[in-house]
């Protein structure tokens, strides 16, 4: 009997009515052996998420398997009775799911969910699931376990939470853990310590692991083996350094050139136009329990000049989208002020600041189709007529290359990369001079993920826009901005032209975070990866180059 | 064309005959609601009185058919009044929030803490009775929960993206109130007042009984199962019949309201984040 996890032809398919019988994966094939990384990577929508979920039996309602099986071992996970399934989920096989926070109540503890899998999969009870519910968290990397233990949900952060997961999902004494993106809510710095720490069972335990991401960067550096999904198949597989190098699939090629956000491909000089945004001395901060107030932003000083890109840089909770909200005017501020255009030219219309957000699908209304959507910023514009309004939509689609049909659909028939080209369309129809870009492309994949930069990279030279690029990748800011700030616990910490800030960033957290976004495993690998030629930059980068 | 039947047609069906027979009661009721025939009390159903007849010889069919009007309409009535009134406070707790919407919740959480009875009784008590003063004291006691449901939704639908995106463009408060909050609010207030249609129906029944609500003869069903009550043992058609009366009502409301809260959901979602 092989160990470890085998899919063998995996067919899952749609048995609604209108679309009886579309095939979602079709002849999915793949193995995870004891011990073994293996990444599963792909678009949005390839299929990665329905394949595990497939394993532990979760599909949505509606989707059912229809051919092929899933072996964990000896147990025939296609076949099992619903018991036997619930004792290998959670237990033998282990998952990580993206979004941390969901995944726990928020009435409970985190030493509740760590005392469910312990008594169900690993018997232990009373003091004995203490201890080692305490020695978990330690190896998962909480300062204080026993505080821990009676943390609730909301009160850890984004990188607790996944690392409590984490310690969760360990509990169950797992042979095999399917991680479904568990990283990319995360920004790099705690991205690497999941990581490793996945690793880590890896090699001391054995652990087989299938890896779910769209995050290339992260492959090189851990995984094994490769496999590349695309529409409900597998396309390629490989040992990592070899499909990294030498791609053969098409769709592969392009996964890994969109990966690629070439460093180093816009240099322009420190621009000298006038100023269009300051702030001064900004500061905010909210009611905390106790009386207390949680400080978020505190004597945030930044200009920005017209046609400028500015980058803000920080990790989870820094206050990058407090920033945002209050540049915008969605958040009021306590202290010092934002002056729009502070020469007085275009006036300071609020509407002459934009935002596009980062979780595409909550903004927009999911009962109105997109048309209806995109018709709220005209609204007050009374001496447009309908037809003119119209004709404006169409244009805006137009410049954000999406098809008009599309306004016709709700948000939930769209796909994250064509709503977040229909946030930008309705930014634009206001005419605006700022585009402020809070994490705009990281709930997406990273072919949508280029798409939407050199689409606002183009807008930007079109429209002469200044953008503001708030985000904890180090790639989009390196690979967007002329200016970099570096935002720790509510301060601007360093501000430099991006050249300089990535060959020698100043202030320590700088440098933590340029350390943390070259990989560990494979540098080598990924510096190869990154040299120019191998890989054809696609015509939009080009042009870049030449501006 | 496969035709089927389902609940939501049978409950349609009934309620628009009972509605039907209830505007039509003056030509179809056999006799006139308030005749009394006091050599024929409480008589059991026969050919003559198909519901047999009150403590008072009255017909209980021709009262069942006369109050349905009066009870119905106040309990559709109140409910829609409740319903908006609650609604626009909710709305306006969560829009405004800070000290409007710390004064209006402390307000709705006095009027939960009074028993509803009292509060009515004492607004009929200062207005005196009738049609008006009992539509009033139902809504005064009545917008609460709608108020609390309206409030809570519209925060959570306040708080969601598209509405921080709708500020960003520029949209004024009213705008995003009628176009996001209002709709997104719609199933669930539609589901609540179906609800509260069938209490009201008993509310009313309840204040009449107490005196305060339909003045004699004037009938109405809650008031004619107060009056049955104490002859429960020599005849119970009494109670029965308008209790079934408000029974298969409220029943039928309930289920076209469960039935149009569906409807209302918005269209084909995939939740946000579950992609890739």
């Amino acid at each position: 009997m092989t160990a470890g996890l085998v899919l063998d032809g995996l067919d899952v398919r749609t048995d609604s009515s209108e679309s009886r019988g579309t095939p979602l994966l079709d002849g999915v094939s793949l193995s995870v052996g004891p011990g073994e990384f293996v990444a599963l990577v792909g678009g949005s929508g390839s299929g990665k998420t329905l394949t595990a979920m497939s394993c532990l039996r979760l599909l949505p309602p509606r989707l059912a398997i229809t051919g092929g099986s899933i072996r964990l071992g000896d147990l025939d996970l296609t076949r099992a009775a619903e018991q036997e399934l619930n004792s290998a989920r959670g237990g033998r096989l282990g998952m990580l799911f993206q979004q941390p926070g969901r995944m726990f109540n928020p009435n409970r503890t985190v030493g509740h969910h760590l005392r469910e899998p312990l008594r169900l999969h690993a018997g232990l009870r009373g003091v004995g699931a203490r201890s080692r519910a305490l020695e978990l968290l330690a190896e998962v990397g909480f300062p204080d376990p026993a505080r821990g233990l009676r943390a609730y949900p909301h009160q850890l952060s984004g990188g607790m939470a996944q690392r409590a997961m984490t310690a969760v999902a360990l509990a169950g004494q797992p042979e095999m853990l399917l991680a479904d993106e568990p990283t990319s809510a995360l920004d790099k710095v705690l991205e690497r310590q999941i990581l490793q720490l996945l690793d880590r069972e890896r090699r001391e335990r054995g652990l087989g692991i299938l890896y779910i991401t769209h995050n290339i960067a992260s492959v090189a550096a851990y995984a094994d083996r490769v496999l590349v999904m695309s529409a409900g198949s597998i396309v390629e597989e490989g040992v990592t350094s070899e499909l990294l190098a030498r791609p053969r699939n098409p769709y592969t090629r392009e996964l890994l050139t969109a990966a690629r956000l070439a460093p180093e491909s816009r240099r322009r000089q420190p621009s000298t136009e006038r100023e269009i945004l300051v702030l001064d001395e900004v500061g905010k901060s909210f009611p905390a329990p106790r009386g207390k107030r949680h400080t978020a932003l505190e004597d945030v000083s930044l200009s920005l000049r017209r046609g400028e890109i500015l980058g803000i840089l920080g990790q989870s909770g820094s206050g990058k989208s407090t920033l945002a909200k209050a540049v915008v005017g969605l958040e009021s501020v306590d202290t010092g002020s934002i002056t729009r255009s502070p020469d007085g030219a275009g006036g300071d219309r609020i509407t002459a600041v934009q935002l596009v957000f980062q979780e595409p699908h909550s903004a927009f209304d999911p009962r109105m189709t997109l048309r209806t959507s995109l018709r709220a910023p005209l609204h007050a514009r009374r001496e447009l007529t309908p037809r003119e309004r119209d004709d404006r939509i169409s244009a805006a689609m137009e410049e954000v290359d999406l098809d008009e049909s599309l306004l016709e659909r709700h948000p939930g028939q769209c796909s994250g990369g064509q709503l977040q080209r229909a946030t930008i369309a309705r930014a634009l129809l206001l005419e605006p001079r700022i585009l402020i870009c809070d994490e705009a492309t990281s709930a997406l994949d990273a072919l949508s993920q280029r798409t939407i930069l050199n689409l606002l990279l183009r807008l930007q030279r079109e429209h002469h826009l200044s953008l503001v690029v708030i985000s904890h990748d180090m790639d989009v800011v390196r690979y967007m901005c002329d200016r970099v700030a570096v935002i720790l616990q509510g301060r601007v910490v360093e501000v430099a032209q991006t050249r300089d800030f990535f060959a020698t960033p100043l202030h320590p957290h700088s440098r933590t975070l340029v350390a943390a976004s070259i990989p560990c495993r494979a540098e080598g690998l990924w510096a190869a990866l990154h040299a120019p030629g191998l890989v054809r930059a696609p015509d939009g980068k080009a042009s870049r180059d030449e501006a | 064309m496969r035709s089927r039947i389902t609940g939501t047609t049978v409950a349609a069906s009934v309620l628009v005959l009972i509605v039907l027979i209830v505007l039509l009661a003056p030509w179809l009721a056999p006799y006139p609601p308030a005749e009394q025939n006091l050599t024929e009390r409480l008589a059991p159903p026969s050919a003559g009185h198909w519901l047999g007849t009150d403590n008072l010889g009255r017909d209980t069919l021709s009262r069942i058919l006369d109050g349905g009007r009066f009870s119905m309409s106040v309990a559709a009535l109140a409910t829609v009044s409740t319903c908006l009134l609650g609604v626009a406070i909710g709305v306006l707790s969560a829009r405004r929030r800070g000290w409007v919407d710390e004064f209006l919740t402390r307000t709705n959480d006095v009027l939960l803490a009074l028993p509803e009875m009292v509060v009515a009784l004492f607004v009929v008590a200062a207005l005196g009775t009738g049609f008006g003063p009992l539509l009033l004291a139902l809504t005064v006691t009545g917008w609460t929960p709608f108020a609390r449901l309206a409030r809570a939704l519209a925060y959570d639908v306040s708080a969601r993206g598209f509405v921080e995106a709708a500020r960003v463009v520029g949209c004024r408060s009213s705008f995003i109130v009628l176009r996001h909050v209002l709709p997104h609010l719609a199933a669930p207030i539609l589901g609540q007042a179906a609800l509260r249609f069938g209490h009201l129906l008993i509310s009313v029944g309840a204040l009449s009984y107490l005196g305060l609500g339909v003045q004699p003869p004037q009938a109405d069903w809650g008031s004619m199962i107060a009056s049955a009550q104490p002859f429960a043992d020599r005849a119970p058609m009494g109670i029965l019949a308008p209790g079934l009366v408000i029974f298969t009502v409220a029943l039928c409301v309930t289920l076209l309201g469960q039935r149009a809260a569906r409807r209302t959901a918005p269209p084909l979602l995939l939740p946000a984040g579950t992609d890739s």
